[in-house]
């Protein structure tokens, strides 16, 4: 009776303790198979005030890493953004904002950040920080850049950036993203397929 | 031909060697030349032009002056590791009777420091060197997005 008993329980233990294994098979391989997941809340400076992400967030929040003196990439994408801004429905606008963040701790100045970023549409905010603070923005997002120096160039160096518009939900977490964005009507039809 | 050739020179000016021989056909035609306004906030801005070498030879062309700018540089836009980024190039060289474009997003003018404020609507001169000769044409000062000619010649 006892040995039945004994036999028994070793089979279940032996049943559980495989069950076990294939759960733990199964999550390392959807762990190892899933996109990682970005984003997240943070905090920089917008104009003379610390901006929390969290505090100010939307439904839908647009990113876009770059620097103020950037006189090509950083523009061309921001246009098409506020482009595709000007096409959204007075209700639509109120459920989305686009954060501007620079890159450029040594030479953009809160002030620049903002007026510049507004420039492109009212309600885009533009954001910086310290470098450290930057950084930890930018790795947040899987982002990355370069400063590059240039002795012969007037500015003395220049930035290479992720070119990349971030899609976030309310809590930062990047939802979706256009690479390259130079197309107002993709920037708009992804920005409803959201809201 | 004179019908053609009229337009083009009398929009660009060629100061050669013959200084008061009979106009010279151009050699170079611009078309589409633009400078965006800059934004407020930022010192730079960047200008595009669609640009013709109407000669047999490839001709090399460096930007040299565009007043009320304090600099000019011509750059290249380029992709790596995911990250777009723009260097300073010398010159740009155009193939015989080829054109090559400045665009958004590819080769453009950087444009720094204005000595005043520049707004949409007004005319700027631009110098630029081309095969050794010195060419002047303007630019004119758009919104960026704002749709211009495709006929707008200089």
């Amino acid at each position: 009776m006892a040995s039945k008993l004994n036999t028994k329980m070793i089979l279940k233990l032996t049943g559980a303790l495989i069950a076990l294994a294939f759960i733990g098979l199964a999550f390392t391989i959807w762990n190892t198979m899933r996109e990682p997941t970005w984003g997240g809340d943070f905090n920089l400076v917008h104009r003379d005030q610390r901006w929390t992400f969290a505090q100010h967030a939307k439904g839908l929040n647009l990113l876009y890493i770059g620097y103020v003196k950037c006189p090509d990439v950083c523009p061309l994408s921001l246009s098409h953004s506020a482009e595709a801004f000007r096409e959204l429905t007075v209700e639509e606008k109120e459920r989305v904002r686009l954060t501007f963040v620079s890159v450029d701790a040594s030479h953009d100045t809160a002030t620049s950040v903002a007026d510049y970023a507004s420039q492109f549409f009212p309600s885009f905010v533009g954001l910086t920080g310290s470098e450290n603070e930057i950084r930890k923005v930018v790795i947040l997002f899987g982002a990355s850049f370069v400063v590059d120096t240039d002795s012969k160039s007037y500015l003395g160096y220049s930035i290479s950036h992720t070119d990349r518009l971030f899609f976030l939900n309310k809590k930062g977490i990047v939802i979706d993203s256009i690479p390259n964005p130079r197309s107002s009507a993709d920037i708009l039809n992804k920005i409803r397929s959201h809201l | 031909m004179k019908a053609i050739l009229a337009p083009a020179l009398c929009l660009v000016s060629i100061f050669g060697s013959a200084a008061f021989a009979a106009p010279e056909a151009a050699i170079v035609t611009f078309t589409n030349a633009r400078i965006i306004e800059p934004v407020k906030g930022a010192n730079v801005t960047a200008a595009y032009a669609v640009i013709k070498n109407e000669t047999g030879k490839p001709m090399t062309l460096v930007i040299s002056q565009v007043a009320p700018f304090k600099a000019i540089e011509m750059h290249e836009t380029y992709e790596k590791d995911e990250k777009m980024g723009m260097r300073r190039i010398e010159n740009l060289t155009v193939a015989a009777h080829e054109s090559f474009e400045l665009k958004p997003g590819g080769n453009h003018l950087m444009l720094f420091d204005p000595s005043r404020e520049v707004k949409a609507g007004e005319q700027i001169e631009a110098t630029f060197i081309a095969s050794g000769k010195t060419i002047k044409t303007n630019f004119k000062v758009v919104k960026r997005g704002e749709k211009m000619n495709d006929h707008d010649h200089h």
